[in-house]
């Protein structure tokens, strides 16, 4: 899967699941603070993006990301 | 409670270090030589498992008593009728102290816990968590789900939901980790509030720091939360969580607060 798609997936997932309102989602939102969302709604993200990408994000990695753009540098570099 | 008549600082720093030279040499001797002698013995997992948690519960029963004994602290356990039903449920307390998951453990010797990544990875530890089937935290989304997935077999999980050692003169906090364990699985908690007064092994104090009164811990079983009595959150799983974990927050740190003396 492309950046451009697992961009517009993981905004789907932000929106859709976690309550987030769409204009607040940007490449560089950060996760916690601007979307609010919390440490187990990252985890329900990074198992449904496993399941989607079918790759994983090592955990020591996924602690370090603060924003979408994280999140896609983490899946594209692993 | 009982202990022989030497109260004075000097002794209970002796005591202390030697509390921990007899934990370590202990843990030395279990870990070498008992638990994984039991790979040998008992090759059926569920029957190890079982051995091997009763074990460590009278191990660790047995070294509070001796500290207790020795006059290194003093302890009272409140709400011990909450203790009978052990099965399937989720036993959540705060962490004040360095040795309160000793005295945690020895009163639910079958309850799994979670186990530090680090320590599953330490040579004399390894057959002790091995051997009783621990849970280790080495990813998070495995975390979460093993958690849910043992409650489900119906045994039951203790979690610390601080995460750490609480932070001494500080109101107590909780991640929402263990409330989504309790509601994912569908279990009762069980929630435990701590206190150790004068405050001893906590966070930010070296482990041979002795306060100048011997310390008293009171260990407070609290009623049981039904499953059934969870918040809602109006049916948003997310709100659900946030409102579960403010009340066994305010469960125990009412109990913190109503505890002082």
């Amino acid at each position: 899967m492309d950046k451009e798609n697992l961009y517009l997936k993981i905004r789907g997932i932000l929106v859709d699941q976690f309550d987030v309102e769409e204009a607040l989602v940007s490449m560089d939102a950060n996760l916690y603070e601007e979307l609010e969302i919390d440490s187990i709604d990252a985890v329900d993200l990074l198992v449904q993006l496993k399941e989607v990408t079918g790759q994983k994000i090592a955990p020591e990695t996924f602690k370090e990301v603060r924003t979408i753009r994280d999140v896609l540098n983490a899946l594209i570099v692993s | 409670m009982r202990h022989l008549k030497f109260p004075d600082h000097a002794w209970r720093l002796f005591a202390t270090v030697f509390g921990f030279a007899v934990f370590g040499v202990g843990g030395v001797i279990m870990g070498l030589l008992v638990f994984p002698s039991m790979f040998l013995f008992l090759r059926d997992r569920q029957r190890r498992q079982f051995v091997a948690r009763r074990l460590i519960g009278r191990a660790f029963g047995g070294f509070w008593a001796m500290i207790n004994v020795l006059g290194v602290l003093d302890y009272r356990i409140e709400g011990r009728e909450h203790l009978g039903a052990q099965r399937d449920q989720l036993i959540v307390a705060n962490h004040p102290t360095l040795i309160d998951v000793v005295i945690l453990i020895s009163l639910f010797p079958r309850a799994n816990c979670v186990i530090k990544d680090a320590v599953t990875k330490n040579l004399f530890m390894r057959s002790v968590v091995r051997a009783a089937d621990y849970i280790t935290n080495s990813e998070p989304e495995e975390l979460l789900e093993s958690c849910v997935a043992y409650l489900r077999t119906g045994g039951s999980l203790m979690l610390f939901p601080e995460g750490t050692r609480s932070r001494p003169g500080q109101m107590i906090d909780f991640r929402p980790g263990a409330a989504t364990v309790a509601a994912r699985a569908g279990v009762d908690v069980l929630p435990v509030a701590i206190e150790c007064k004068p405050l001893f092994l906590s966070k930010e104090m070296p482990w041979f720091f002795v306060p100048d009164e011997r310390p008293v811990f009171t260990i407070k079983i609290l009623p049981p939360l039904p499953a059934s009595e969870f918040p809602e959150g109006d049916g948003d799983e997310r709100h659900a969580r946030h409102e579960l974990n403010e009340v066994l927050l305010q469960r125990i740190t009412r109990e913190l607060i109503g505890m002082e003396f």
